[in-house]
This record gives structure tokens, C-alpha cells and sequence, in this order.
């Protein structure tokens, strides 16, 4: 059984949310009570020494950090698909993985964290990670369908999630035409979960 | 009363121009009389402390003027009194070119810019430098104390007049803490103006439910799940019920729709329907995929039942086409939990078009075929052959397209099939 340590309003939770869900594997949410601080219990530091969500556990094995859930996933239960043997394609997925873990965290999350929950950051570096990181993303999808080769990948789902929440954080995406397409797709595809606060057409 | 400030830029060829142009007689007036007693008044005293920069003119040795932006946290120029303003000299470039004009001449002239409002003032006076070892009391009282540069000494102002202008050609800018207040304000109107669009509650049946999860089934196919607001369970029902849901039209108008309920009755919590998006219909579902959101509340009557699945052992034959397959999928699961015997046939265009084609798979490996019809190697189902191989008790439910229903019933009538054995349900 895979049960996932989660909470609702997690951009990070819901990648692993939706990819759960595009594989149609059953799991079952456990919340963690972030508001509360369990997070920081001994308890479940054992399970996750960083304090986060999420973490997902598969008949007892534990992993921890979205992006390598996502890799796990994919790659036990994904096929070819979520998980391509192509060296080249590997290390383009990997490279996005990065840019969610590092630019989309310190911009646009980072943001909403802010705006959401009133948590003090550098504003204006913020703003100028995301600036930076949403005209990428925009340019790289003028032509394209997805970001990693002709279908969806976890370079998508590792990205979606706080670009589509970015409006929580109180950036326009409606300025960014290749994105809010590609969120259409995105939604479109048979699976397809939403979350609170996630953008709506 | 003459304005100071006249007196002193209106000199004998600004005046000389002034009447050249044509603007001197509107201006003389400025000048009659005795001097003003120049003070800051509240306005200019306020305005003044508002500002986190502004520039500043000296003159230099040469006679050259040297124009300089000073900048600070909100409120460093301050008002000592009102005739005398003062900053803190924080380390800067170390050219001290205004500092060395000063110890020549003490003029300078100041111009504080509010863009936004499109307001400036000027100030023109006398200032000199203050440090901090003769006068260490006046220079902390230029001291910002959240701002932690280091403070190399003071600039103190004799204002001797000040003029406010016109506000024609300043172009409104906003700092980046006046954008972050205005977004602010932006997002605290937001959800007011959000609530104005989509009323809260829609609906007036009498069971209060909530959407607590909504997923994509195929690229125009979306699930829904409800729950009661409340969290109490909800009433209950059989297969092949349905559920008529009020939907926000997008001229503000709310109408109705009936979903078939696609699981079976097992849960009592929650309700589950899924809706095929007809751009090409009258709106509804589209306006229902478009306004439905996690958290929407809805207020509907109980489910009701057109579409009964028959309480005994007899066997069940489940026919099915596109979207038809909703209140089919919960007979075939009620039906397995019952343990009676029956066989679903499933036809659509092609698989990834047609809603729970994996699940059936899954959970109903031995008991589902399917049919599609515009698939590379296209496979139909074939009513006469299918009908003429039931047992003599078999019920047959069908639901999907009208021609779908004609066609079973019509074969059935051939066939001499009872009609109260083929039940349908048919969908526009």
C-alpha cells in the first residue's frame, strides 16, 4: 500500500498527487498537520529528518523530497512513458527537476508563501527569480507542446504545480500565453487532478 | 504678501523673459509687498516625511550647478522644526562635491518628488554641515533607526522659501513598496469581486452538498465528487440514479442538469457523477466544467431513479455507449457485489475518449467488452448477435445515444423480447 504524507495546499504534494493519479495507482493520503508543527515531531523527523512533505512510503519504503517521488514513481510504476531509457531525454527531465527544486521554489512558491501565509522573504529577489524562470518557461513552450519531448513528463509535473499556483503569490500568469496553454493541455490530460487556489481559466 | 520664493528665482532676467512671453503680469503679483514669513505648514511638513529621496542642487566655486539625488528610508529628511529640515550624510561615493560646495556657498535648492500623486514641492535654503563631534545631539536627530548605514555627519536646512507645482507633465512612478501596497489592495478587492461573480451556494434543494474532488476521466470527461457540507452522510441510493445539479450559466441565469450516478452505493459519504463538456449543446456542461471548482456549493434535492436495476438473481445484460456508460458502470459494480451474473458491453469512438475503460479493465477483467468504432482496426458491437445470445430471463439495460436505444429495442422486438426485460435510459 503507498500512503502519502501530504497536505491540501502543498504545490509539492499535488505533483505527487498528479502523477499518482496519471498512473491510476491507489494510495492513501495521511495528513500532516503543518499549522500545527508535526512536522517537526520526533515522530516524524524519523520519517523525514527535513521536516517536510511530502513522503511518500511503499510498503515501507520511505522517500522523502517531491521531485525524487516523482522519479520513483515514475520509474517503478511509470514505463517507458515517465521513465524514458534515452540518456539525452533522462538528463532534460532532470535538468527541469533542478529548476523546480531550486528557481521555482525561491520565485514563485516562495512568493505564495508570502502572500498566502504572511511569511516575511526578499520580495524583490523573489519577484526577479520568477520573472526570470516564468519568461523561460514561456519562451521554451512557444513552440512546444511540453517541456521534455512530444508528451507530458515529470519535467511538467515538477514544474506545474507552483506555476499554476503563481496567482496565489500575486503574479499576472495571464501575461504568459505559452504557459496558460500548456496549463490547458495539462488539465486536459485523462487524470488530471486539481488543487485549492490553482489556476482556473 | 509677496512669495519668498519669487523674490528670490524671479530675478531681473527671469522677470525680463517672463515679460518676452507674455506669462510676467500673471506672476508680478507674487512679488507686492512685504516678504512672507516663510514656515512649513502641516501639508509641506508631511509631505516632506513621506519621501524617500530627492535632489538636491548646490553651487559650486566655479559658478557651475551640481544637481544631486539623495535617497533614503521613508521619512530620513526630516522636519526639525518649521523652518529647518536636516538628513543624515550617509556614506556614499566619497566625491563630496556637495559638501564642498556648501563650505563656499550655503544655497541649495531642493526638489521632493511624489510620483504617484503627481505632487512636488521645492525648497530653497541654507544649509550647512553638522558632525558628530561638535554637535553629536543634532546629528542624532537625523538618524533613521531602522537604517543602519553609516552616518558620516549631518546636512542641516534653513528653509527660507518653498513652491509647490504643477503636476502637468510628472508621469506617476511607483517604487517597489508602492507596488507591493497597491497589490495589496489588488488582492483584498480580489476575493470580493470573485464572490460578486460566483454566488456563494447554488441551488435551493435541500441537501447541502460540497465538490471535494474533481478529476479529468479523458480530455473532455470530468468526475466529480461531493460530499454533504457538513460532513454528515448522505442519503442513500440504488444504481442507475441520477442527480439533477444546478449550474451558473455565464449570463448570470442557473439551470439544471441530471448526472447519473456512476458508482455503486457502497459509500455512504460521498456521490460521484462525471460530465461529458458539449461545447456545441446548450452550455450546461460546459458552464458546469468551466464554474465547478474545489470547495463550489451546491444545494440539490436527493437522488432520484428512472433507470431501476431489478432486485433478484436474474442475470443483467449492461449496454453501453459514450458517456451512457455512467449509470451502467454502477449497476455492473453493484451487480458484482450482489454476486449476479452479467456481462457489459461498452461502445464508444476510441478508448482514450471513453470514460473508466481502464478501471473496467481492472476490476471487471471477465465480465467487459469493448467496442471502438473509429479505432485503427475498428471493432462494432453487433445488437442482433448480442441479443440473440442471452438467456431467455436476461434483463437488458441500455443507455447511451438515441440511436443505440432505438436500435436495442427494436431488435429486441424482433427478437419477441418482453419489453418490461429491456430497461434504457437515454441521454440528449
Amino acid at each position: 500500500m503507498i500512503t502519502l504524507y501530504d497536505m491540501t495546499l502543498s504545490g509539492n504534494c499535488h505533483k505527487v498527487r498528479l502523477l499518482l493519479s496519471f498512473l491510476a495507482l491507489p494510495y492513501q493520503a495521511r495528513p500532516v498537520d503543518l499549522l500545527g508543527g508535526e512536522q517537526r515531531s520526533s515522530d516524524y523527523l524519523q520519517i523525514n529528518p527535513f521536516g517536510q512533505v511530502p513522503v511518500l512510503d511503499d510498503d515501507g519504503l520511505i522517500i522523502r523530497d517531491s521531485q525524487a517521488i516523482l522519479v520513483y514513481l515514475a520509474k517503478r510504476y511509470g514505463g517507458e512513458q515517465w521513465w524514458p531509457d534515452d540518456a539525452y531525454r533522462l538528463a532534460q527531465i532532470a535538468a527541469w527537476l533542478s529548476t523546480a527544486a531550486n528557481e521555482i521554489t525561491n520565485g514563485p512558491a516562495l512568493l505564495r508563501v508570502h502572500h498566502k501565509f504572511g511569511r516575511d522573504i526578499d520580495i524583490a529577489r523573489a519577484q526577479q527569480i520568477t520573472a526570470k524562470v516564468l519568461d523561460i518557461v514561456d519562451r521554451q513552450l512557444a513552440n512546444r507542446d511540453w517541456l521534455v519531448g512530444d508528451s507530458v513528463s515529470l519535467a511538467d509535473l515538477a514544474i506545474y504545480p507552483y506555476l499554476a499556483l503563481a496567482p496565489e503569490g500575486g503574479i499576472d500568469i495571464g501575461a504568459y500565453p505559452n504557459i496558460v496553454a500548456w496549463f490547458q493541455r495539462l488539465r486536459a490530460l485523462p487524470g488530471y487532478v486539481p488543487m485549492p487556489g490553482i489556476w482556473q481559466a | 504678501m509677496a512669495r519668498t520664493f519669487a523674490k528670490i528665482s524671479f530675478t531681473p532676467d527671469v522677470q525680463a523673459v517672463q515679460t518676452e512671453m507674455g506669462s510676467r503680469m500673471a506672476y508680478r503679483a507674487a512679488e507686492f509687498g512685504e516678504a512672507e514669513e516663510v514656515a512649513l505648514g502641516a501639508a509641506e511638513q508631511a509631505f516632506i516625511a513621506e519621501r524617500d529621496s530627492f535632489y538636491q542642487a548646490t553651487v559650486s566655486q566655479t559658478g557651475w550647478p551640481y544637481v544631486q539625488h539623495r535617497g533614503g528610508p521613508v521619512g530620513f529628511l526630516k522636519v526639525l522644526d518649521d523652518r529647518t529640515i536636516g538628513y543624515a550624510d550617509f556614506s556614499g561615493n566619497r566625491q563630496y562635491i556637495s559638501v564642498g560646495n556648501l563650505r563656499g556657498d550655503d544655497r541649495v535648492s531642493l526638489l521632493l518628488m511624489d510620483y504617484p500623486q503627481r505632487r512636488r514641492l521645492k525648497i530653497w535654503g541654507r544649509a550647512r554641515a553638522v558632525d558628530e563631534r561638535s554637535e553629536p545631539a543634532l546629528l542624532a536627530k537625523l538618524e533613521s533607526p531602522d537604517f543602519r548605514a553609516p552616518v558620516e555627519r549631518g546636512i542641516v536646512i534653513r528653509v527660507e522659501a518653498f513652491d509647490w507645482n504643477c503636476p502637468k507633465y510628472i508621469t506617476p512612478r511607483y517604487s517597489w513598496n508602492e507596488v507591493e501596497a497597491l497589490l495589496v489592495q489588488a488582492r483584498q478587492q480580489q476575493p470580493a469581486a470573485a464572490a460578486r461573480q460566483a454566488p456563494g451556494v447554488l441551488g435551493s434543494g435541500a441537501l447541502p452538498l460540497t465538490i471535494v474532488g474533481i478529476r479529468q476521466l479523458t480530455p473532455r470527461i470530468r468526475a466529480y465528487e461531493l460530499r454533504h457540507a457538513d460532513g454528515e452522510l448522505l442519503p442513500a441510493y440504488r444504481a442507475g440514479a441520477h442527480l439533477r445539479v444546478p449550474i451558473a450559466l455565464p449570463d448570470g441565469s442557473v439551470t439544471s442538469r441530471a448526472y447519473s450516478l456512476t458508482d455503486a452505493p457502497d459509500d455512504p459519504d460521498c456521490y460521484r457523477i462525471a460530465v461529458l463538456r458539449v461545447d456545441a449543446g446548450e452550455g450546461g456542461s460546459s458552464a458546469l466544467h468551466d464554474g465547478w471548482q474545489l470547495g463550489t456549493r451546491l444545494n440539490v434535492d436527493a437522488p432520484d431513479n428512472y433507470f431501476q436495476l431489478h432486485d433478484d438473481d436474474r442475470p443483467a445484460l449492461l449496454i453501453a455507449g459514450g458517456i451512457g456508460i455512467t449509470p451502467i458502470k454502477a449497476m455492473a459494480e453493484e451487480l458484482t457485489t450482489r454476486g449476479v451474473d452479467f456481462q457489459l458491453h461498452y461502445s464508444g469512438r476510441v478508448p482514450q475518449e471513453m470514460a473508466f475503460v481502464e478501471d473496467l479493465r481492472r476490476h471487471l477483467p471477465n465480465r467487459c467488452r469493448f467496442y471502438f468504432s473509429q479505432a485503427p482496426t475498428p471493432t462494432r458491437l453487433d445488437v442482433s448477435v448480442l441479443l440473440n445470445s442471452v438467456s431467455a430471463d436476461t434483463v437488458i439495460y441500455v443507455c447511451g445515444p438515441n440511436r443505440l436505444i432505438d436500435s436495442v429495442r427494436q431488435t429486441a422486438r424482433r427478437l419477441g423480447i418482453a419489453e418490461q426485460r429491456v430497461q434504457f435510459e437515454s441521454f440528449i
